[in-house]
C-alpha cells in the first residue's frame, strides 16, 4: 500500500522526459543500499563517505545538469527536481545529497551558463565524471548575509588575475579540486558590476585549504575555510565577463535552492511516511499512539507542511521554466521549505519519543541537518528581506 | 518618452543623500555603487510592476543598468517589442 500519494512536480509538457526521469529514479533505487551504507557512523564521526559518493557518481548524478556534449544529461528544472526529490527520499545521508548539490551548483551551473567554450571543454567533462570535485566560495568572516561586502580581490596582471583573501564555511572544500572564487574586480562599483567569479585549481600556489570544520549537522558533507595569498589564475579562468559575479551568483543561487530543497522535500516525504507508520504501530496505554489526538494532530501538521513544501517546489520549477526573474518564488520557496523541514524534523523526534533522540536511528540527525537550511543560500531573515523588497517595501 | 516615476523611484530608494541636481540622467549608478544587491531586486520588481514588462535573468546584465537613461532605453525597447 502506498502510504502517501505523491504529487508530480512536473508541469505536463512535451519537453518533460518522463522515460529518462523514470530510468534515473529506478536506477537510483537500485543504489539505495550503497548510498546509505555506514552513514550513521560517518555522521557521528564527521566523515565524508567516499564509497557513498562513488555510488552517486556511478548512478550518473554528477552529470545531471551538464549538457550531453560533456557527458552529462542536461536535465530541465522539472526533471532535475523529480530526480533529486527521489534521491532525498531514498538516501538518508543528507550530507551526501548536500555535497552533490554543492558540486553541481557551484561549478557545473556557472560554467554551463556563463563559461567560455574553452573553459567548458577544459572543466566540465571532469566535473561530470567527478574526477574533479567542485565547490564555491563567497562567504568571508565579515561578509555573510552581506555577501558583496567581501574583501577578497582579484587584480588583473598581464594574462592572469592575482587573487587574495580568506573565505569561510566552504562546503566540499576538503575534497574540492576546483573552487569558484567570487572576488572584487573593481574598486568602487557595487554588487552589480564590481565582482567576478573565477574557476580556481585548489592546488594552485598560494591556495590553502584549512582543516575540516566540525558542525551541528550535515556532518558527512565536508567543510573548510580557504586562504588565498596572491594566487595567480589565468585570465581564461574568469567565468563569463568581468563584473558578472552578482548576476552569476543570482543564477547559481536559484539552482542551488532548487537542488538542495528538492532533496529536502524527498527527505521530508520519507520522514513523514516513517512517522505515520510509527503512529499506527506504536502502542501506549493499550492503544496506538496515533489514536491520541495530540499525536494525530502532529501528523496532520506534518502532512500540511510537507504538502506546502511540495507546492513551493513545484512553484519554483514552474518559475524557472517560465524564464522570468522569479525572485519572489525562490525566496518564498527557500523560506517555506527550510522552515517546514525544521518543524517536521522536530515533530519527528517528539513523535518517536526516546527512540527519536537516539543517534542510532538517524531521526535526530535529520533535525540537526535541517537547521542548516535556515542559514545557507541566504538566511530566513534575508529571504524575508527579499520578499519585502520585491513587494516594494 | 521619459519616465518620471523611474527617476522618483531611484531618488527615493537609492539616492536619498543626493540632491536632484546630482541625480542626473547620466549619473553612473553602477560605477558609484548606488544600487546594492537588494536594490537590484527592488528595481526589477519596480520596472516589471510599473511598466508592465518582464526582465529575464539573462537581461540582468550590469552593462544595461548604468544610468537612468539606459534604464529608460530598456523600457522603451521592451514596449516597442511588445507592441
Ligand atoms: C551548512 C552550511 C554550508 C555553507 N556552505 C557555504 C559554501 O559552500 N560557500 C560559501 O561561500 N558559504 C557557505 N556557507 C555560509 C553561508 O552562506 C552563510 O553562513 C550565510 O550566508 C549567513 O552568513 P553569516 O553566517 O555570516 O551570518 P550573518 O550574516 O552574520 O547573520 C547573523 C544573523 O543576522 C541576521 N541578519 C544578517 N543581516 C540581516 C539583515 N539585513 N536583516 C535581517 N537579519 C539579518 C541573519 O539572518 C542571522 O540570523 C554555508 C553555511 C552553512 C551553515
Amino acid at each position: 500500500m502506498r502510504i502517501y500519494p505523491q504529487i508530480s512536480l512536473a508541469t505536463p509538457g512535451d519537453s518533460f522526459r518522463a522515460d529518462l526521469v523514470q530510468t534515473l529514479t529506478d536506477g537510483l533505487s537500485r543504489w539505495k543500499d550503497a548510498l546509505n551504507a555506514g552513514w550513521i557512523e560517518d555522521d557521528q564521526q564527521g566523515c565524508f563517505g567516499t564509497g557513498r559518493w562513488q555510488a552517486l557518481v556511478d548512478a550518473g548524478l554528477t552529470g545531471l545538469v551538464t549538457s550531453e556534449d560533456f557527458g552529462g544529461m542536461d536535465l530541465a528544472a522539472a526533471e532535475l527536481a523529480e530526480v533529486l526529490e527521489h534521491l532525498g527520499y531514498i538516501c538518508e545521508d543528507a550530507g551526501l545529497g548536500f555535497s552533490l548539490a554543492t558540486h553541481l551548483c557551484s561549478t557545473c551551473v556557472p560554467l554551463k551558463t556563463f563559461g567560455s567554450d574553452a573553459l567548458r571543454e577544459e572543466l566540465l567533462p571532469d566535473l561530470v565524471s567527478a574526477s574533479r570535485v567542485g565547490a564555491h566560495a563567497i562567504t568571508e568572516a565579515h561578509s555573510g548575509s552581506d555577501a558583496f561586502a567581501m574583501k577578497t580581490t582579484a587584480v588583473r596582471d598581464g594574462d592572469a588575475y592575482v587573487i587574495s583573501g580568506d573565505k569561510c564555511f566552504i562546503s566540499n572544500a576538503p575534497i574540492a579540486d576546483i573552487c569558484v572564487i567570487y572576488a572584487r574586480t573593481h574598486p568602487t562599483k557595487g554588487a552589480l558590476g564590481g565582482f567576478s567569479a573565477f574557476a580556481v585549481d585548489c592546488d594552485s600556489p598560494g591556495f590553502t585549504i584549512g582543516k575540516p570544520r566540525k558542525k551541528m549537522g550535515l556532518r558527512t558533507a565536508p567543510m573548510a575555510d580557504l586562504y588565498l595569498s596572491d594566487v595567480r589564475v589565468p585570465a581564461s579562468r574568469l567565468i563569463g565577463r568581468e563584473g558578472q559575479g552578482f548576476v552569476m551568483l543570482d543564477a547559481v543561487m536559484r539552482w542551488e535552492i532548487l537542488c538542495v530543497f528538492a532533496i529536502q522535500v524527498g527527505e521530508m516525504r520519507r520522514q513523514f511516511e516513517a512517522c505515520l507508520a510509527y503512529a499506527k504501530e506504536r502502542q501506549q496505554f493499550g492503544a496506538r499512539i496515533g489514536s491520541f489526538q495530540a499525536v494525530s494532530h502532529r501528523i496532520a501538521d506534518m502532512h500540511m507542511r510537507l504538502q506546502s513544501a511540495r507546492s513551493w517546489l513545484a512553484r519554483m520549477v514552474a518559475a524557472l521554466e517560465g524564464g522570468g526573474q522569479a525572485s519572489l518564488e525562490f525566496a518564498g520557496a527557500k523560506l517555506a521549505i527550510s522552515e517546514a523541514h525544521v518543524a517536521n524534523a522536530m515533530d519527528a523526534v517528539t513523535l518517536h519519543g526516546g527512540t527519536g533522540y537516539m543517534s542510532e536511528t538517524g531521526i535526530e540527525a535529520q533535525m540537526r541537518n535541517a537547521m542548516g537550511g535556515l542559514i545557507y543560500s541566504g538566511t530566513s531573515d534575508i529571504q524575508k528581506n527579499r520578499i519585502a523588497a520585491i513587494l516594494g517595501l | 518618452m521619459s519616465y518620471p516615476t523611474l527617476r522618483t523611484f531611484i531618488a527615493d530608494e537609492f539616492a536619498m543623500d543626493l540632491t536632484p541636481d546630482q541625480l542626473t540622467d547620466d549619473l553612473d549608478l553602477i560605477e558609484n555603487g548606488i544600487i546594492d544587491s537588494l536594490g537590484v531586486l527592488k528595481l526589477i520588481a519596480f520596472l516589471e510592476g510599473e511598466f508592465d514588462l518582464i526582465i529575464t535573468p539573462d537581461e540582468l546584465d550590469p552593462d544595461n543598468y548604468h544610468t537612468i537613461s539606459m534604464i529608460e532605453d530598456i523600457i522603451r525597447e521592451k514596449h516597442k517589442t511588445a507592441a
